[in-house]
């Protein structure tokens, strides 16, 4: 039994670390400073992001003033109030002292010959209906 | 020896039991403080380090028919400063420099103004213009501090003032649409929590708790801004000139019920408003739907359409006017003391004849008449959904102290008291095919549910449509019928009814006149009331001109082109 502790005890060596108090202490100390040392950074840089956070959280709150700011120019400036002063002072214009009435007997054109602008839109509407093809009526079909 | 150490023994004894008892009692306290009442410290140190505030949701924006704002609310800023800082002199000559420019105030007053407060912050300014504050920001001068705050602003001027109404300076609504409208306006506040120091300021990096505000809605009105301008100027021009105490003027669509506008006098400047002024407290309210009078003539289409309605006359149907009526002892005159012998039915509406009117009130009977009264929607409220509306009150023949002279004098508009909304409301279900519609004048709410919308509502049919297109002819006839009508309008067909109100406690009258046009399909109905007008007492000499002024200005407006018949015939 002895031999093999012996024997054991060969195979693998104790490896001793010996250091001094003065070691020690050295080594506490750098721990110590570059714990504080990460502490410190992460406070800085929490703080700074923090500061950050609250400037651009004025920014915000000042670029939505300004919206308001420009808001309340829009109105102003489309008030029936400043319309009025505009065509009067800057325009020269004056209210209407009287009113004339102009008739303008011109037949309207025939059915085929009118602008069609404002039932264009209807119009390709319905063509489009007409035009009807295989893959739109597939489509049609389709519960989705 | 061993007696003192008896002794010492007996001292140190109780030495350790005190010790031990002290440590028992902290140790107890301890368990209470941290174990047993440990959520009520835990709440106590919150709130002594938590403050709750709450944050105002932007108010939403009150618009006309086509979206224009006639209120909204813009940025603004409370000024304030703080005491301490400008206790130095260098800093408070150098912050009141830099302050006392933009708030428009004399630097040295400004300092001893601050100083001058025992407690808190200063406040220099309240509600600052949005572009002073900003500069403010800037500039950032030492013991300044600038808090939003949020204004009511008014685009349109002091325009519909009575209708839309104002707001505290807490930005609830106190008046008007502004407090009928408050909660889809008003938007949901957030409450927010945030950790404070020793003195009550914010901690920079504290928690800070709490949800974002909902913002209000927008209202959209069935009010058009420039016919509301249009009447405003018009009916302040009459009150001048006839020197009235007051008036109301309100553009209806008869189809619908939709308000296109509504004004009332007397009212209060948005300008110029003055919340301890006692004297401004009588103006806050909307005449228009709040006030009754006795609407006088204008009661006689009522009662013509009743008796038409019930087959009993015709337009063509004929009446001897003998120029007094005799009902129970009492005697009844035409308003101006005529008698105008045998008429036409559409005459007695053209000369107004009350006389004629008492003649119809025979015809019907009490009983059918009060039906009419109140299948036109007196004596009940429109629910048009602004506070404080009027009923309206009359007494019907089921009620106590009822004389059959309250027939003869309602049917002529004189015992009976109505508001004016509740009066042309009556008057369009004659003009729109016998329809009583309900009035309304919020088109659309969008808040943050989405937008609701608000449709046309059939009360009841107050007549059949064959009676409305008789009265609307009789109407027109009314007017065009009569010459030199001062209701008449060049170029487009009209209708309408005067109405002179008189009381028996004064001399005074309210003058009126209710229109419609064009006559083939009405686009708007109109009342117009003056008050207590000086120069003259009659609804057809104050009232319908005004009517006459608008009318060409509203269907220029609206699109309506001169019918070529009328415009060649001439003035």
């Amino acid at each position: 039994m002895a031999v093999l502790s012996r024997t054991f005890a060969r195979a693998q060596p104790l490896v001793r670390l010996q250091l001094s108090p003065v070691s020690i202490a050295i080594i506490a100390g750098v721990a110590v400073v570059v714990i504080s040392m990460a502490r410190m950074m992460l406070v800085s840089g929490l703080a700074t992001t923090s500061f950050d956070i609250q400037s651009l959280e004025q920014q915000r709150l000042e670029r939505l003033a300004h919206v308001r700011e420009l808001e309340r120019d829009v109105a102003a400036l489309q008030s029936l109030d400043r319309i009025e002063r505009d065509a009067t002072e800057r325009l020269g214009l004056a209210p209407p002292q009287e009113r004339s009435s102009v008739l303008v007997n011109v037949a309207p054109p025939p059915a085929d010959q009118q602008l069609g602008a404002r039932t264009s839109s209807t119009d390709e509407l319905e063509a489009e209906e007409q035009d009807s093809s295989w893959w739109r009526d597939l489509l049609r079909v389709l519960p989705f | 020896m061993a007696r003192r150490n008896s002794r010492l023994s007996w001292r140190l004894l109780l030495l350790i039991l005190l010790l031990v008892a002290g440590t028992g009692w902290i140790v107890a306290r301890l368990v209470q403080v941290q174990l047993l009442h440990h959520d009520y410290y835990v709440q106590q140190a919150e709130e002594e380090h938590l403050h709750r505030t709450i944050v105002r949701a932007p108010r939403g924006a009150v618009l006309d028919r086509n979206g224009y704002p006639l209120a909204t609310t813009v940025a603004a800023f409370d000024i304030y400063v703080d005491p301490r800082t400008w206790g130095d002199d260098a800093t408070a000559i150098r912050g009141a420099a830099a302050l006392a420019p933009v708030l428009g105030r004399d630097p040295a007053k400004l300092v001893l103004d601050v100083r001058g407060q025992d407690q808190g912050d200063y406040l220099a300014a309240r509600s600052l213009d949005a572009t002073k504050g900003l500069q403010l920001i800037d500039d950032a001068p030492p013991g300044v501090k600038a808090v939003e705050t949020s204004l009511r602003f008014y685009p349109e001027g002091d325009v519909a003032s009575t209708l839309l109404g104002f707001v505290g300076r807490d930005q609830t609504g106190l008046t008007g649409l502004e407090s009928d409208f408050d909660a889809e306006l008003g938007g949901v506040p957030a409450e927010v929590y945030f950790e404070r120091d020793a003195i009550g300021n914010p901690i920079p990096f504290g928690r800070k708790l709490g949800g974002e505000p909902v913002p209000g809605g927008d209202v959209r009105l069935t009010i058009d801004r420039y016919i509301q301008r249009l009447v405003e100027i018009e009916l302040d021009k009459a009150i001048e000139q006839h020197k009235a105490t007051g008036g109301s003027v309100i553009v209806m669509d008869p189809m619908t019920g939709e308000i296109m506008a509504m004004a009332s006098r007397p009212s209060f400047k948005l300008s110029a408003l003055n919340l301890n002024d006692p004297a401004q407290a009588d103006l806050y309210r909307n005449r228009a739907v709040t006030d009754t009078y006795p609407p006088g003539s204008l009661m006689k289409t009522v009662t013509m359409a009743a008796a038409i309605d019930l087959g009993l006359v015709t337009p063509n149907s004929t009446f001897y006017d003998s120029g007094v009526a005799r009902v129970q002892g009492a005697t009844i005159h035409n308003w101006d003391y005529s008698s105008r012998g045998t008429v036409t039915a559409t005459q007695i509406l053209q000369y107004s004849l009350n006389t004629g009117a008492v003649w119809l009130s025979g015809l019907l009977g009490a009983d059918n008449f009060y039906d009419y009264v109140q299948r036109f929607g007196f004596g009940e409220a429109t629910d048009v959904g602004l506070a404080g509306e009027g009923t309206g009150m009359f007494r019907t023949n089921t009620d106590d102290g009822w004389y059959p002279s309250d027939l003869a004098t309602g049917s002529f508009g004189q015992s009976i008291a109505a508001t004016p909304l509740q009066m042309i409301t009556a008057v369009s279900a004659l003009v729109n095919g016998g329809l009583l519609m309900r009035p309304y004048i919020v088109k659309e709410v969008v808040g943050p549910d989405g937008p609701r919308s608000f449709e046309p509502v059939v009360v009841r049919r107050a007549v059949s449509p064959e009676t409305s297109r008789t009265l609307v002819e009789m109407l027109n006839a009314v007017v065009e019928g009569v010459p030199n009508h001062l209701a008449r309008v060049h170029g487009y067909s009209v209708g309408g009814k005067t109405g002179t109100s008189t009381f028996t406690d004064r001399s005074t009258t309210i003058a009126s006149f209710i229109g419609f046009a064009p006559v083939e399909a009405p686009r708007f109905i109109m009342l117009v009331k003056v008050d207590e007008p000086q120069d003259d007492r009659l609804g057809g000499v104050v009232a319908a001109p005004i009517f006459r002024t608008l009318t060409p200005q509203i269907l220029t407006y609206l699109g309506v082109a001169p019918d070529p018949a009328l415009v060649d015939a001439g003035p």
